[in-house]
């Protein structure tokens, strides 16, 4: 449910849900807020559709994944040999994969001076903004795809 | 990358401030081009002296136009400066006709004077004569290089060629070149009174 929650933003659970009660408050434990009652649904269908242990294996992966380990910890040394082009986009109100942690990477490409574009895409949807149809995103992926040569 | 280039569009697209640009830049350099809208001034770049290098656009539909015809664009706001940008790691850092619009005027400037070996700012000089008739008659100027109601204007800071020159002087900052254009013809005669655009080379003076 926590992991859920990254995925969202502030403003599209204040929107969503915002202070709904299902009912009134009752000062107990039980589910209350309509937020708590969606939550407690995602966490009950994730837990129904994954292995917990699957979850713990990936979560370790992206915990151990460190692309720039064995460079000294410099991002812009390990992308030194990289032949391919790169387009890398954000979403303005993701904080699970926030605008920042992207620009590191645009950085270390532009360090090495590879073809890289960069767009920070306006959405109000947080981590979940990529699965949205959102006009400029979809028209920055509908022209790079485009544009790929084989 | 190998640019699908239409000449005849080139052609039609020539201005004289491009070129003038293209004249201060060598064959292969790397340019970075701030607030580089379309492309346009790029793709001229690379059609004509093989540059490489990117530009930095805010606007979507700028960032897009920029993809299309395969500019390598960064989406960021210059108001936040270049960090991103090693410190003197472009032959050239460009700002063409952007100046008038930023808020942070001497941060951005300091910013490019950081990232490039050498600078280039343009800007539509506010004392052309044009501008100063329609202020003599208690307007604010609206003109084709000035085409904004005063109430409705992306430009912030205008200024007049010895303004900048001031600016250059109070900065640190040394002219290596300095050219002024009205409608596409050099201007050597009274440039900050017959110049309609302002087009300076500039570097940190050592």
């Amino acid at each position: 449910m926590l992991g859920h929650i990254t995925y969202l933003s502030d403003d599209a659970m204040g929107e969503k849900f915002g202070r709904k009660l299902k009912d009134k408050i009752k000062y107990s434990f039980d589910v209350e807020f309509e937020m708590e009652s969606y939550l407690r649904y995602q966490g009950d269908k994730f837990a129904a559709e994954f292995d917990a242990n699957t979850y713990l294996r990936m979560t370790r992966a992206l915990d151990y994944y460190d692309p720039a380990l064995e460079f000294g910890g410099d991002l812009s040394n390990a992308l030194n040999n990289v032949k391919a082009e790169f387009l890398v986009v954000s979403f303005t109100s993701d904080w699970r994969f926030s605008p920042a942690r992207s620009r590191e990477i645009v950085k270390a490409l532009l360090d090495n001076e590879l073809t890289v574009s960069y767009a920070e895409v306006t959405a109000a949807h947080g981590h979940d903004a990529f699965l949205m149809p959102d006009v400029h995103y979809h028209n920055i992926l509908r022209s790079y795809l485009s544009k790929i040569k084989v | 990358m190998q640019d699908n280039v239409n000449y005849t569009n080139l052609i039609h697209k020539y201005r004289q401030d491009f070129a003038i640009i293209a004249g201060w830049l060598s064959f292969g350099s790397k340019i970075l081009d701030l607030g580089c809208g379309d492309g346009t001034l790029l793709q001229f770049l690379r059609a004509s002296l093989e540059t490489k290098g990117y530009g930095v656009e805010k606007d979507d539909a700028n960032w897009l136009a920029c993809m299309q015809n395969g500019t390598n664009v960064i989406q960021m706001d210059l108001e936040a400066g270049l960090s991103g940008f090693e410190d003197q790691s472009f032959d050239t850092v460009i700002l063409s006709q952007t100046l008038q619009a930023m808020h942070n005027t001497e941060e951005i400037v300091r910013e490019m004077l950081r990232v490039g070996r050498e600078i280039i700012v343009t800007f539509p000089n506010f004392g052309y004569w044009r501008n100063r008739i329609q202020i003599t008659t208690g307007t604010m100027p609206v003109s084709k290089t000035l085409p904004y109601q005063w109430y409705d204007t992306p430009n912030v800071h205008l200024c007049t060629i010895n303004d900048f020159d001031k600016f250059c002087n109070n900065h640190k900052i040394t002219i290596l070149e300095r050219k002024v254009i009205t409608d596409g013809n050099e201007v050597s005669f009274m440039p900050n009174l017959l110049g309609n655009l302002a087009m300076y080379r500039l570097k940190s003076t050592a």
